[in-house]
């Protein structure tokens, strides 16, 4: 047992924070709430210069040959920085899962275009019926001669106006699963932009016949829902490191904000009600923390992990959107002000809830995995 | 990060179940099926030396006191295994409070005469902490000790003293010194129970188990029985209960064995044809139960890490001892109400399901949150050990820095 991380892994920590709180302030992320594409050119070249964006491949693609938790850490920065961009979906999904299921050519000729930042993926997840399960793929995939066409929606795909590939379940005639790397700006796909609460770049897509060519498929055709579930598994739990990043930020921005408030002629801070508040912050995160890192060892080491991500992901759900309510209580009415930060992070919360699934999604798993009949 | 016990650790663990097992006879699973909770009979207390004399009762402790000299990862272990067979006997409080304690801060000549006796089973401790006006606020007691000769002579009432009436000692906490600050004129003490003075009365708890009232009247200690210093002991006191919390791996499993009979139960019970687990209320309340045992395990993983890792816990344990002391009363309020009106029955009672025991264990589960510190008092310890928070009484902001320890960041 070994619950620290690696000295490298703190390195990382400590220089995605400092990164972050010199690039991304939440100037910056408010900036971005309005602007067009979303997230900073400058920092994204920054980031790709630092090897943040290869840092889980191999080196023979360019990359870092870093871990899963190595890439968790740094996420959890994202996550406490609210750092927009497709990182998450270019690194973290499409990366990964064209190293998991693609060929020796797709990976070497996307993997390096993504570590280096000059290519940007996105991942085309969900449709109308938008749950993370294999019935749920319904865009077509057929055959035209040697090539195929694609037809159907997606939806809530993110930063797909800034990206140049998406990686896209599909449903083949025959009814089995395939994942494909459709490009971006084809002239049949009609992007349609969707306006969240957390204001980030979202889009309805509606593809007609878009062509995709057979070296775009990742895997097998048709058989490829092990691969998905691998990449969301990934994803959830990456996600969830997201989360836990955010959380945190919120619970000590909470807690400095009591130690400066004065009511009764004393800081709130020394109110034993609002020190319980804080206490069970403390308790709800880093139970999510543990959970998650504990979920992301188990899949490196190749064990099963479905009872582990379902733990990791409830109680994930639970710290982020419970602190951030919890946190607006605290602070009163200073903090429902728009120019007041926590906003920022309260607002992203609940849909991180939703995002890989909510809660009542996972009990199933953990009720057999628990012994349940 | 790796959250896997070592093959090593995972060896010890099958040696000492098989151990702990083929030290269960007929007799211990009588004793502990029929006897009241009124302390452990002669069964428990013989399984107890039987331990000792394997050297399980100091695994932790270094083999120059006469422990195994093994890790406290180990001895974490071993409180998991023990806490597979529900509440056994360990002689916890003399191997984990007070024990540890003397090696710290006792003298050659306590090191010689104690250590032996409590990792044999022959000394065994009562906390004589709490009194009548002395609970949470326990620096306040009243119970003095006046040195008079080669003796110190002690006065007083102890409370909820639990083991009191089954001990032969009192590690008993009393007032030295009352010039100075409350914390400041404290001192910790051995107390052999049949010394004169002491008498013990008695209180019976909700949940059928005995706790005593102790009443010191003159009683006479030698001045070598105070251990560390004079009018350190409140620190002393401290520090033991840092030690005291190696034993908390005996809570995680003892809620998973409870979670598993509770299991099996629903399984194999069924209502509107088919298994009540399969109830979408019952389904999900067990999924939110086990998510909080799986809390209580983790927490308890960090817990032990960081001890095994020469850190000490603070705002950790604190965490670790709020979420598996709630989780006990809910899994008990949770198990009671799956037996429906049969949850009630107590295990002397014909048509009692599961032993009884969820019927005891809504009794019992009510101490524990607030017994061995207020959970309340456990989050203002994560607030200001780990979050630096002011005390409630700081007017001013002069207390926002921390006391010590880890501080709550990542």
């Amino acid at each position: 047992m070994d619950l620290s991380l690696t000295e490298s892994q703190e390195k990382l920590k400590a220089d995605a924070r400092a990164f972050f709180e010199r690039e991304c302030p939440t100037s910056l992320v408010r900036e971005m709430e309005r602007d067009e594409r979303g997230y900073s050119a400058d920092m994204w070249e920054r980031m790709a210069a630092l090897g943040w964006m290869g840092l889980p491949f191999p080196e023979r693609y360019g990359g870092g040959g870093g871990s899963l938790t190595d890439l968790a850490v740094l996420i959890e920065e994202f996550g406490r920085a609210l750092a927009p961009g497709p990182f998450f979906n270019s690194v973290a999904i499409v990366g990964l899962t064209i190293l998991d299921a693609g060929s020796d050519r797709q990976k070497g000729e996307i993997l390096p275009r993504i570590a280096d930042g000059s290519l940007i993926a996105t991942a085309a997840l969900l449709e109308e019926d938008a749950r993370y399960r294999p019935e749920a793929i319904r865009m077509t995939l057929e055959r035209r001669g040697g090539e195929f066409v694609v037809n159907g929606v997606k939806m809530f795909v993110e930063y797909s106006n800034s990206a140049d590939v998406m990686l896209t379940p599909l449903r083949t005639s025959q009814g089995g699963v395939a994942l494909a790397l459709i490009p971006a700006s084809d002239t049949g796909i009609r992007a349609t932009s969707l306006d969240s609460i957390a204001r980030d770049r979202q889009f309805a897509l509606r593809f007609e016949d878009v062509p995709v060519s057979a070296d775009a498929i990742l895997g097998s055709e048709g058989d490829e829902w092990p691969a998905l579930k691998r990449a969301l598994d990934r994803a959830t739990l990456l996600h969830c490191a997201q989360s836990v990043g955010g959380a945190q930020r919120v619970l000590e921005m909470t807690v400095d904000y009591t130690k400066q408030r004065v009511q009764f002629d004393r800081p709130i801070a020394s109110f034993q009600s609002v020190q319980h508040d804080c206490a069970d912050m403390v308790i709800a995160t880093d139970s999510a923390r543990l959970a998650v890192y504990q979920a992301i060892t188990r899949i490196e080491d190749g064990q099963d992990a479905d009872k582990e991500i379902a733990l990791a992901k409830t109680l994930t759900n639970h710290a982020y959107k419970w602190t951030t309510l919890t946190a607006q209580q605290v602070h009163g009415g200073i903090a429902f002000m728009e120019e007041y930060d926590l906003q920022l992070w309260t607002r992203r919360a609940k849909v991180a809830e939703l995002k890989f699934g909510a809660s009542s999604g996972y009990t199933e798993t953990f009720a057999q995995r628990m012994g349940l009949a | 990060m790796d959250f896997r016990f070592t093959p090593d650790q995972d060896e010890w663990r099958d040696e000492i179940r098989s151990t702990i097992e083929s030290l269960i006879t007929p007799e211990l699973r009588e004793e502990m099926e029929t006897a009241d909770d009124v302390g452990p009979g002669p069964a428990q207390k013989l399984f107890m030396r039987e331990l000792g004399s394997r050297g399980l009762l100091g695994i932790s402790w270094p083999e120059e006191y006469g422990g195994l000299g093994r890790s406290l990862m180990d001895q974490y272990i071993f409180s998991e295994e023990i806490g597979r067979f529900g509440s056994l006997y360990t002689n916890g409080t003399a191997t984990h409070m007070v024990g540890p304690t003397i090696m710290n801060v006792g003298t050659d000549e306590q090191r010689e005469e104690w250590l032996p006796k409590m990792l044999s089973g022959e000394v065994e401790c009562a906390l004589g902490y709490s009194e009548p006006g002395a609970g949470t606020d326990l620096a306040g007691l009243q119970t003095r000790a006046v040195v008079d000769g080669d003796d110190y002579v002690i006065n007083g009432q102890k409370m909820f003293t639990s083991a009191g009436h089954f001990s032969s000692h009192v590690w008993l906490l009393a007032r030295t010194d009352t010039e100075v600050r409350k914390h400041r004129g404290l001192s910790v003490f051995l107390v052999p129970m049949d010394s004169e003075g002491i008498s013990v009365r008695p209180l019976w708890r909700m949940d059928s188990g005995r706790t005593n009232e102790v009443f010191f009247d003159n009683v006479r200690v030698p001045r070598q029985n105070l251990i560390g210093e004079p009018n350190r002991g409140w620190y002393h006191v401290a520090m033991a209960l840092d030690f005291e919390r190696v034993s908390i791996g005996s809570r995680y499993t003892g809620l998973l064995r409870r979670m598993d009979r509770l299991i099996k139960f629903a399984n194999e019970h069924e209502t509107d044809g088919r298994p009540l687990s399969q109830d979408p209320h019952v389904r999900t309340r067990f999924v939110e139960l086990g998510m909080k045992l799986e809390v209580v395990r983790l927490f308890s993983y960090r817990t032990a890490w960081m001890i095994d890792q020469g850190i000490v816990p603070n705002y950790e344990s604190s965490a670790l001892k709020i979420v598996a002391t709630d989780l006990i009363q809910e899994v008990a309020d949770f198990g009671f109400e799956l037996l429906g009106m049969y949850g009630q029955l107590t295990k002397n009672s014909p048509y009692s399901l599961l032993d009884g025991e969820m019927e005891q264990a809504y009794r019992s589960g009510i101490f524990l949150r607030f017994g061995g510190g207020a959970n309340e008092v456990q989050r203002d310890i994560i607030a200001r050990r780990g979050l630096g928070m002011p005390r409630p009484d700081s007017a001013g902001f002069t207390s926002l820095t921390r006391s010590g320890g880890t501080q709550v960041t990542s």
